[in-house]
């Protein structure tokens, strides 16, 4: 009984601390959010005066004027936190003096030295947001600070660094690719092309020695970089590398002459065409199936044996698509009649019709 | 003239909003797609500005949905590398559009071309 009874005081006891830790909790909360709303209207409106700034001040050294209570506030690592991440999103959003003007009041309030100081944290995602300010705001003058990063053992930080490069110098911060060792995985190669669409297109150079570097994710990137800015004079190169070991690097390769290619490019693939992997043959169909010049139609005729159907039918289509004849002749190959064939052809056809 | 904002960033909206009436406009403010569609409905502006990310109802639904039975000109404010939206958002009538980042100065330049059409 006392057992019980002792049990029982003890969820009690249990029940209130919990309620008296939630209470607390949530009134602590409440109090912040009153803080944060009061916080945003401040930093809002130094912001918007700052945008402006140099409408009303035609001096360019002059300060902008900042409270003493925000100064004040800065001291305030929440306050700080909240004012830097508004800073960065009005800087990304606005270009030309009003940008340069944000850039003056981060330097002005000292954020760039707390920046500087934050890379050499321990924790990597101090580092990464670190990296992303000084490459959001633009600091090029700690290039040399950020550059060892691109190629730091923590993928995140990585990236982040690599972004912040192509952030401060354009197309000219690829350079970065000549040294990485790490891989860059298929995520990261999307973030640096998107962040390259936004950057003006200045001359592009180095690409060859890329697409002979050991680190395969450096060639496949290098590769993606052709094939997105058309740069037909390193067909040569691109073809080389269809001999290259690594397998997504060939079958990167095989994509990218589907972009640049000339009369006799089909020919060469097909000739690989038995040496390589499922995938690359798969890969290879669809190029031939794009590039279309197909002088020997029985080659492929003679791959229509594949037991697959996805095999089938990207060989199939390169028939079609790939020769003025194709669709005649697969037509009147006797396997046409049978399935599955003769469900893929009605298809086939209908995609030429559109 | 009269012109709407819809943009769910307080910021870019107080902004914007600063150099239109310095410019001598009539501005309204929406902060998600829902209120700037309520809004277009109660004040009739001469001009739309919309940011294409929002909440509730996207910048592209906003176009849509205006040009179904107005012909109120529409400047669409979008991210860089999102050439297809710009796209998507001229097929379905937009008039004009801006990619963030941009330079307020050229987006009053842009309002004064549709202000002069307007005054015709």
């Amino acid at each position: 009984m006392i057992f019980f009874e002792v049990l029982l005081s003890f969820f009690f006891a249990l029940a209130i601390c919990l309620i008296t830790f939630l209470s607390f909790y949530l009134f602590v909360r409440k109090i912040w959010r009153r803080e944060y709303v009061k916080w945003d209207m401040m930093i809002d409106l130094l912001l918007r005066k700052a945008i402006f700034f140099h409408e009303n001040n035609t001096t360019q050294l002059a300060l902008i004027p900042v409270t003493r209570r925000l100064k004040a506030n800065l001291k305030n690592k929440r306050f700080c936190k909240q004012f830097v991440k508004k800073i960065i999103a009005a800087k990304r959003n606005m270009s030309g003096r009003y940008g340069e003007n944000l850039r003056h009041l981060y330097i002005q309030l000292g954020l760039d030295k707390k920046a500087l100081r934050l890379l050499e944290s321990r924790k990597w995602h101090v580092r990464a947001y670190a990296i992303q300010q000084i490459g959001t705001m633009g600091l090029k003058e700690h290039l040399t600070r950020i550059y060892r990063y691109t190629n730091n053992k923590n993928d995140l930080v990585r990236i982040e660094a690599q972004i912040a490069v192509l952030n401060l110098f354009g197309f000219e911060g690829l350079r970065f690719l000549d040294i990485i060792s790490y891989q860059i995985t298929e995520w990261q190669q999307i973030r640096l092309l998107k962040e390259l669409s936004t950057v003006p297109q200045a001359e592009l150079t180095g690409i060859d020695k890329w697409l002979n570097s050991g680190n395969p994710s450096v060639v496949i990137f290098a590769l993606k970089l052709v094939r997105n800015y058309h740069r037909y004079e390193l067909y040569e190169h691109i073809v080389s590398c269809l001999d290259h070991d690594d397998a997504s690097v060939r079958r990167q390769a095989i994509s990218t002459l589907t972009e640049i290619y000339t009369e006799n490019t089909s020919e060469k693939l097909l000739s690989r065409f038995e040496a390589e992997t499922y995938k690359n043959q798969i890969a290879i169909m669809n190029a031939i199936a794009v590039i279309g010049d197909v002088q020997n139609v029985s080659i492929l005729l003679g791959y229509l044996e594949a037991e697959q159907h996805e095999m089938k039918f990207a060989v199939a289509r390169a028939l079609v698509n790939g020769s003025a004849t194709g669709l005649e002749c697969l037509i009147n190959d006797p396997r046409s009649k049978t399935y599955p064939l003769s469900d893929m052809i009605p298809q086939l056809k209908s995609e030429i019709k559109w | 003239m009269r012109v709407l904002i819809a943009e769910d960033d307080e910021l870019m909206l107080r902004t914007v909003e600063f150099r239109l009436k310095k410019d001598g406009h009539e501005v309204i403010l929406a902060r998600d797609g829902r209120d700037a569609l309520q809004k277009i409905e109660e004040y009739q502006p001469d001009l739309i500005i919309s940011d294409v990310m929002m909440p509730y109802l996207s910048g592209l639904e906003i176009v849509a949905a205006v040009k179904e039975n107005s012909q109120t000109p529409i400047i669409i404010l979008s991210g860089m590398g999102q050439e297809d939206i710009v796209l998507e958002a001229f097929r379905l009538g937009a008039d004009d559009y801006l990619t963030k980042p941009f330079s307020p100065n050229e987006l009053s330049v842009r309002i004064k071309r549709f202000a002069v059409v307007n005054q015709r």
